[in-house]
């Protein structure tokens, strides 16, 4: 008889919270509000938000996308903060990656989270939406020292979710596309025809159509797999599928389908080698258009300039998104774990990544921003103006010239963390029926919508 | 006086004891009690780094999420037919193996053998059967059966249980053998005197002496039928097709979104499901007045 009423004791101890909690469930709770809130991007102080007193320490963890930057902020930060010690952690990539998720949970890691987005976890926007990062903006808002004036808004604005800025954006990229004057007349375009997102993606498709029996010539020097061009889309054409702050897919159906039926009928030739892709494709008339350059750094240059001594006219212009505006990638970021111990020292050391010194700094004229550009835009400027006014392609013929090219980097509508491997991987999974005409449309969209309803959800 | 001596042997017996279990105790306590209480606690805080009680919110969202609705429902699902039919196809081919058929020794090994195979040659060998272009599709082709999806389809729920049931039978064919060796020789040949049927052995003396074991053997399955998702992540992925969903994908993909609490609330009503199951389970028994094992 005891042991009976024990029994029940212990089953109604564990019913209890799961019906309560189903019971909470027809409840709307806070969340449920997700799809009709809009969050704002504007800094608002959380009176809540309860400022950490500085410390002695700083932990940081130093691997390979991040090496270069953290040597000399690491000394900036030494020289400044003297009673700080600093603990710079050297790892492997696969080190850095697995020890950051086993010891985040366990309250251990670093004081300062610095790398590409796609090491934030699998999913960045399901990373932030687990709540372990320190909202920045409550940091900036009680520093009279510093403000984020002067940086690219568009691009800082990325790491901004459900109103709180969690991740911070150090370096950013775009695409530029290349292609020739030459080029364009003989193909029956004109500079101005095909510079828009519709007409780029309808001059390339025409292109393709026209030289379909022509083994080794493609629109796009870097559309040889299918992959390759979907990533481009995904990222710069602003493809997100997942709308994470109101929890829902979000596939634009009529540009989506254009894309996906691009993607179906690009030629699938064999790879290029790497000296194809530095505008080789586009002088031996292989390619309309060249999208392998990832920024307009100095490769950039060279491949202008290489164009220049062909004796053709170079023409530049960025990948535009659906929307006709310009979607940048974060390359570099960082954030603050809210379980440091130090995210005073985390918070001094972000400002010092920030600053003119790493933003706009170089070791050997190796930039410290190894992958990307900087978010100070003070600093790219400068960057960009050495960088080309060094190069002989321009030289001091037109200071204008330069400044178009800025223009083209600084002026970005949009930035994307970067589409999660797993979201590309769904979106291949699902088209690739399609792409190879095994399967319809409608049937591969429905998969694909179901896949990423199911992982919005988890 | 010869009482007190009874009670201070029975005490230092009781000592010696509690010594022996001590490091099982101690091991229990450091690798399951307190993660499992640091689980239970983390699964009423807003994050980890932040230890804000929520009270039931985490468990009201988790509940909330179709994608651990799905991977419940899955999972449920897994074990009301796949535990059901390795019981059935266990004690069959122990039955079997139980008249002692030529080869006895041979077959035994055979069944047991899936058990000692690495999980990665396991699932190797699945991916060779059920590929699309696999052995299976190609034996369908040649039947002029038309070939089918087996891994991206449906059909994977029932792969997964095919490959549940190959691999882990051996270890219950060995357990009812040994439930079906304990039962006394004796009883069978009275019953044969008395002109018993084979089926009426079976359901009077067979079925009812080893239902201790074949309780064991259920628990066991189920405990099983968890650790399958390491074969159904390498066959299938983190994202399989929605009819293998399970429990642990829905864990193991908030573990690598570093989601931690949603991880925490999953295990936690894991171990609820569990638990109530057994002690179920355990209620049935005792009520059956089956006490023994």
């Amino acid at each position: 008889m005891k042991s009976k009423t024990h029994a029940i004791r212990i089953i109604s101890g564990l019913m209890i919270p799961i019906v309560m909690s189903l019971g909470s469930c027809a409840v709307p709770a806070s969340d449920d509000t997700d799809q009709a809130e809009t969050y704002s991007t504007e800094a608002r102080l959380d009176e809540s938000f309860v400022m950490q007193e500085a410390t002695d320490k700083l932990t940081l963890y130093s691997y390979t996308m991040n090496s270069d930057m953290i040597t000399p902020a690491v000394n900036i930060f030494s020289e400044m903060y003297p009673d700080v010690s600093v603990d710079v952690v050297s790892l492997s990539d696969e080190e850095y990656v697995n020890l950051l998720s086993a010891e985040l949970p366990a309250g251990k890691g670093p004081d300062l989270i610095l790398s590409p987005t796609d090491d934030f976890g699998g999913d960045v926007y399901k990373t932030m939406n687990s709540n372990l990062f320190v909202d920045l903006n409550q940091l900036i808002l009680r520093d009279d020292t510093f403000s984020l004036d002067g940086y690219i808004e568009n691009v800082m604005n990325a790491g901004i979710y459900k109103g709180k800025r969690y991740i911070m954006p150090i370096e950013y990229g775009l695409l530029p596309l290349v292609t020739t004057e030459e080029i364009l007349d003989e193909e029956g375009f004109s500079a101005d025809s095909v510079q828009t997102y519709e007409s780029f993606l309808d001059a390339a498709r025409q292109y393709n159509e026209r030289h379909a029996d022509d083994g080794d010539k493609s629109a796009l020097s870097a559309g040889d797999t299918s992959s390759m061009l979907l990533r481009n889309f995904l990222i710069y054409g602003s493809f997100r599928l997942i709308d994470y702050e109101k929890n829902s897919v979000s596939i634009d159906e009529t540009s989506f389908r254009e894309v996906m039926e691009f993607i179906k009928d690009a030629p699938k030739n064999d790879p290029p080698d790497f000296t194809d892709s530095m505008g080789a494709g586009l002088i031996s008339r292989r390619n309309l258009f060249d999208n392998s350059l990832f920024s307009m750094k100095t490769a950039f240059i060279s491949e202008i300039a290489r164009i220049q001594n062909s004796g053709q006219t170079p023409l530049t212009f960025m990948w535009k998104n659906a929307d006709n505006g310009v979607t940048a990638e974060v390359i570099n970021a960082a954030a603050i774990p809210k379980v440091s111990e130090n995210q005073v020292n985390a918070y001094r050391f972000l400002k010092i990544l920030l600053s003119e010194e790493i933003q706009g700094g170089n070791s050997d004229g190796i930039t410290y921003l190894r992958y990307g550009h900087p978010v100070l835009e003070s600093s790219l400027r400068a960057q960009m103006k050495k960088d080309f006014g060094e190069s002989d392609i321009i030289g001091s013929e037109d200071e204008k010239y330069i400044d178009s090219y800025i223009d083209l980097v600084v002026g970005v509508s949009h930035a994307s963390l970067g589409t999660p491997d797993t979201v590309e991987g769904f979106v291949e999974e699902a088209m690739s029926p399609f792409w190879d005409g095994k399967k319809s449309y409608d049937e591969c969209c429905a998969s694909l919508v179901s896949m990423l309803e199911l992982y919005k959800d988890e | 006086m010869n009482k007190m001596k009874t009670s201070k042997l029975a005490r230092k017996e009781s000592l010696t004891g509690f010594l022996f279990c001590l490091p099982s105790i101690i091991g229990m306590l450091v690798f399951f009690v307190v993660p499992f209480c640091l689980c239970l606690y983390m699964s009423f805080t807003e994050s980890t780094g932040n230890g804000r009680f929520m009270g039931l919110k985490n468990y009201a969202e988790v509940l909330k999420s179709a994608a651990f609705r799905l991977a419940a429902g899955n999972t449920l699902k897994f074990i009301v037919i796949a535990v059901p039919a390795i019981i059935l196809v266990s004690l069959f081919i122990a039955l079997l193996l139980y008249k002692k058929l030529r080869g006895y020794h041979f077959f035994r090994t055979l069944f047991v053998f899936p058990l000692v195979l690495p999980t990665a040659s396991v699932v190797l060998f699945f991916q060779i059967i059920f590929a699309e272009t696999g052995l299976l599709n190609h034996v369908l082709e040649f039947l002029g059966i038309t070939p089918t999806e087996w891994i991206n389809s449906p059909n994977a729920f029932y792969v997964l249980v095919i490959l549940y049931i190959w691999k882990n039978s051996g270890y219950n064919i060995i357990l009812s053998l040994s439930a079906l060796n304990a039962i006394p020789k004796s009883y069978y040949e009275a019953a044969d005197i008395d002109g018993a049927s084979k089926s009426v052995q079976f359901f009077k003396i067979t079925f009812p002496l080893i239902m201790p074991y074949t309780f064991f053997i259920t628990v066991i399955s189920i405990i099983n039928s968890f650790k399958s998702f390491r074969e159904a992540f390498l066959l299938f992925g983190s994202h399989p097709n929605k009819s293998i969903y399970m429990l642990q994908h829905f864990m193991n993909n908030n573990f690598q979104n570093l989601n931690y609490i949603r991880l925490a609330v999953g295990a936690i009503m894991i171990f609820i499901a569990i638990f109530l199951l057994i002690l179920i389970m355990f209620r049935l028994r005792v009520k059956s007045g089956d006490t023994e094992l």
